[in-house]
């Protein structure tokens, strides 16, 4: 150890040291730089003037100095938020709020901090609990944003993923910043409304146009305004057509928890037919059931028995309605037009006034249906669709139905005349006799059943006279000479039935014309009343039934004798169905 | 038929006026003689109804009265002072529809037949007897002064093919002889000719030609029908009368002249209705019937033709034509 240029100062070379009272001394020891750290023991002489001297042995410690403390930390911020709007939280509801106040800090990474762990914001909800103690329920939302230091925007979702309940809650805003920790609390309140439900709407079915005044929602969970608060308000109505449109609603009156009476509820007379959905309450709590919206509506539905003049038709409208149908057929020459009064909703037989209906040939229908409704609200003319008919309608009006037959010879009075008959298939006869009334009526009707050569046709309806051209005796005439014949046929060249076939104008079979009857068309005799009196099938021409409006109806009835033994089967509104 | 008696039922409105009038007159003045002419017939497209009803035919000088009482029908006729006489009927009729008197000593009687073919029986009035009787499959239509019966001869009425119309005039006041021109007319055995064939009586008037025979009037071949196409329309003065027959597609009117001296023959001309006057124009042949056809009636020397353009499925449109008779073109030449 080296003194002398450790102790002492400049200007007092020698260490004395200074006085400074009678126990204290002060002196300067210098310890060069780079001196290293070790433990010295020096001496000290103390000594006074004029008196005693004494030493005394002093250890020293050298030190290399240490480096200079770092500035202290900044002084912690003070968080501070400002009351929070809405500061009631609807259970339920997701809440954008934006909080405003001071010193918030934005975290450094993309992820929001929920507990202190990063220099940044965080926002939680304390509820239940005191935070010294007991924390209760805590809810951190971690979607927000640290806009800038004095703005946060925050979503609040109280969706069914929160653990908090109804009731008083503090939400916190803190900041943990190296330690330094600052946090405030704004309170809020959060609520649960009452969420409804709908079991039952009477009346559930609106026909559009009509105005109802008491449509009864029951259920659940509805507010009346006694319990309502801003957050919890009235429940609320609403309906909405599926096209979108708003059906207006008078008065919403919420008479208790499970009741709620509309008035006016007016479905607009330009609805169509659709379903209507009836919201109840305020979203999120809402509950919707769905009612039918009816347009008024007629349509011909069957026209299955339009040979009978019928025709079914639905009418869709609220009870009470009456109106005039008016209903349209379109025929190939005419239309004809009927109104049938005071029809009433519902499925209705209508019947044509056959009396009245032109002939033609029918393919469609159509009309209109002035329903008038009973709460007052005016008459609606609701269209008929046009319908095409199950099958043409062929009227042919009121038609004369004649009979003829086949007569039997074993009906006939009076004496025989000489006649032939020729098997066609040999050109062979035979010559006898028949009754001359026979004859005559089997050349009037074209065929006769004989007592001895069965059925019998004239011959000069047959093929006969040219395949057996020159074979026919002497005396033979068209008029006297027969053919025999297996069954009586008609030009559809099908066998005539008895009470089952007809003839009519023009040949049905198409050989001379378009005829408007074909073979084999099914008529229907209907009266007057569209009820049918008899069915005929068409086989045969009926020459004679040019004199308009006339069919001749094959008859089991054997009679021989005239003087109206074969009356006329009667008069028939007629008509077929193809 | 059906518009003559159509004209005679108007007649009998006014008819029952006058012998109401008469009979009002006769009771103040019994001395005054009164010609109302009384008719009961049944209207066109009558019924038969089973029971028959009432016909006759009363006028100044006559009664012909129906008598349907029993099985055996007849005319009961009722002449002046004369007894009443009865002219038997043949048991075939069904229903006897009118009775006219055409002439002081003649009278027609019409009748339906069954399976819709007409009688027509030639009364004699002094003495009452049915003189000739022929069947009709359409028609028959008695001119307005009861004269002349145009007709279609008769064919069985059902089980034939392609039947044809063919239209033939019987003269009322003739004989079964004179309405038999160039035929035999004598009986056969044992009460007809051999040849007889009462569907030939009356002259043929269209499509045959007068004197044409042979000519069948069923199975005609397609194509070659003749069919009727409208009603037979009378001048007033019965001198003539139009109707409308369609063949192949093709309407043609067919007038029919009476005959103007004794002995003479009717005279038929034809109008085919062609070019833009062919209602069947655009349709197919077999379209073209007597539904192209509304009406005929006369005007003077003309005829006025109301015909329909039926297109198919469509509507129909009324076409209407006057045609003067000097375009018809007389049949054979």
């Amino acid at each position: 150890m080296t003194t002398s240029p450790v102790f002492g100062s400049p200007d007092q070379p020698f260490p004395y040291g200074n006085y400074v009272d009678a126990t204290h001394t002060a002196f300067t020891i210098t310890v060069a730089s780079g001196t290293p750290d070790e433990v010295d023991i020096i001496q000290l002489l103390c000594e006074v003037c004029n008196s005693s001297a004494s030493y005394y042995d002093a250890q020293i410690s050298i030190q290399t100095p240490l480096p200079p403390s770092p500035p202290p930390p900044p002084p912690c911020g003070t968080i501070t938020i400002n009351p929070l709007t809405p500061s009631t939280w609807t259970m339920g509801k997701t809440y954008h709020v934006t909080i405003t106040g001071t010193d918030f800090v934005a975290p450094s990474t993309s992820e929001n901090p929920t507990y202190c762990q990063e220099n940044a914001t965080r926002l939680w909800v304390q509820q239940g609990g005191d935070s010294g103690v007991d924390y209760g329920g805590i809810e951190y939302f971690p979607d927000f944003k640290v806009v800038s230091p004095t703005q946060i925007t925050a979503t609040i979702k109280m969706d069914a993923s929160t653990s908090l309940t109804a009731g008083p809650a503090i939400l916190w805003v803190g900041n943990c910043d190296d330690g330094c920790v600052t946090e405030t609390t704004v309170p809020v309140q959060i609520v649960e409304c009452d969420v409804p439900n709908i079991t039952e709407i009477k009346p559930n079915t609106w026909f559009a146009g009509k105005t109802y005044g008491n449509v009864v929602i029951k259920g659940s969970g509805f507010t009346t305004s006694d319990k309502a608060i801003a957050a919890c308000p009235v429940t609320a109505i609403n309906i909405t057509a599926a096209d979108n449109g708003v059906v207006p609603v008078s008065t919403v009156n919420v008479d208790s928890k499970t009741k709620i009476t509309l008035t006016g509820v007016a479905p607009p007379a330009s609805d169509p037919t659709e379903a209507a959905s009836v919201t109840a309450g305020t979203a999120p709590n809402t509950a919707t059931a769905t009612a039918q919206i009816e347009a008024l509506s007629a349509t011909v539905t069957d026209t299955g028995k339009i040979q009978d003049g019928t025709v079914k038709v639905k009418l869709v409208a609220p009870g009470g309605t009456a109106g005039d149908l008016t209903l349209n057929l379109y025929g190939e020459n005419d239309t004809y037009t009927q109104d049938f009064t005071s029809l009433s909703p519902g499925s209705q037989k209508l019947d044509f006034d056959l009396t009245s209906v032109p002939p033609d040939t029918y393919s469609t229908a159509d009309g209109t249906w002035n329903a008038n409704l009973s709460d007052g609200s005016g008459a609606q003319s609701v269209n008929v669709p046009s319908v095409t008919l199950a099958k043409e309608w062929i009227y042919l009006g009121l038609t004369r139905f004649s009979q003829y037959n086949a007569p039997y010879e074993s009906q006939c009075s009076g004496g025989s005349q000489p006649m032939y008959v020729f098997d066609r298939s040999s050109c062979t006869y035979a010559s006898g006799q028949l009754n001359a009334k026979f004859i005559s009526k089997t050349q009037l009707n074209g065929t006769g059943m004989s007592i001895n050569y069965g059925l019998l046709k004239p011959i000069r309806i047959t093929n006969a006279g040219k395949l057996c051209k020159g074979k026919l005796p002497p005396g033979a005439s068209s008029l006297n000479t027969f053919v025999q014949v297996s069954t009586v046929t008609g030009s559809c060249n099908t066998a005539i039935a008895a009470n089952h076939s007809v003839a009519t104008f023009p040949n049905p079979n198409g050989k001379e014309e378009t005829p408007l009857l074909l073979c084999k068309d099914s008529l229907n005799l209907d009266q007057a009343d569209n009820t049918t009196a008899y069915t005929r099938v068409v086989a045969d021409k009926c020459p004679a039934c040019i004199d308009g409006n006339h069919i001749d109806s094959f008859t089991d009835n054997q009679a021989c004798d005239a003087h109206g033994a074969i009356g006329d089967l009667g008069n028939f509104y007629t008509s077929t169905t193809r | 038929m059906t518009q003559g008696i159509f004209n005679r039922c108007e007649n009998r409105l006014q008819a029952f006026s006058l012998w109401m009038a008469c009979v009002a007159l006769m009771l103040l003045t019994p001395s005054v003689l009164c010609c109302a002419q009384q008719v009961k017939e049944l209207p066109t497209n009558h019924g038969i109804t089973g029971k028959q009803p009432d016909i006759y035919w009363h006028d100044a000088d006559i009664s012909l009265d129906l008598d349907a009482s029993t099985k055996d029908w007849s005319v009961v006729v009722q002449q002046g002072t004369n007894p009443v006489e009865r002219a038997p009927l043949p048991d075939l009729l069904e229903q006897v529809y009118a009775i006219h008197r055409a002439a002081p000593n003649r009278a027609v009687l019409l009748a339906d037949l069954s399976a819709g073919a007409k009688f027509i029986g030639i009364i004699g009035t002094s003495p009452a007897k049915l003189l000739d009787s022929f069947w009709s499959s359409a028609g028959p239509s008695l001119s307005p002064d009861n004269r002349y019966v145009l007709f279609v001869r008769f064919y069985p009425m059902h089980g034939a093919d392609n039947y044809e119309d063919q239209y033939r005039l019987y003269d009322v006041l003739g004989t079964r002889a004179s309405n038999w021109p160039e035929r035999p007319a004598q009986d056969g055995p044992p009460t007809e000719p051999i040849n007889y064939d009462s569907t030939l009586a009356g002259v043929p008037v269209y499509p045959l030609k007068a004197g044409e025979l042979g000519r069948e009037n069923t199975n005609i071949e397609d194509g070659q029908v003749h069919q009727r196409a409208s009603e037979f329309i009378w001048s007033a003065d019965s001198s003539k009368v139009v109707f409308a027959d369609v063949q192949g597609g093709v309407i043609s009117l067919v007038v029919v002249s009476m005959p103007t001296a004794a002995g003479g023959k009717p005279q038929t001309v034809v109008y085919p209705l062609a070019g833009t006057e062919n209602v069947c124009l655009g349709t197919s042949e077999a379209e073209c019937n007597i539904f192209n056809v509304r009406s005929l009636a006369w005007d003077g020397e003309s005829i006025r033709a109301a015909l329909m353009i039926r297109p198919n499925h469509a509507k129909a449109i009324e076409k209407d034509l006057t045609i003067p008779l000097s375009k018809f073109v007389l049949v054979g030449k």
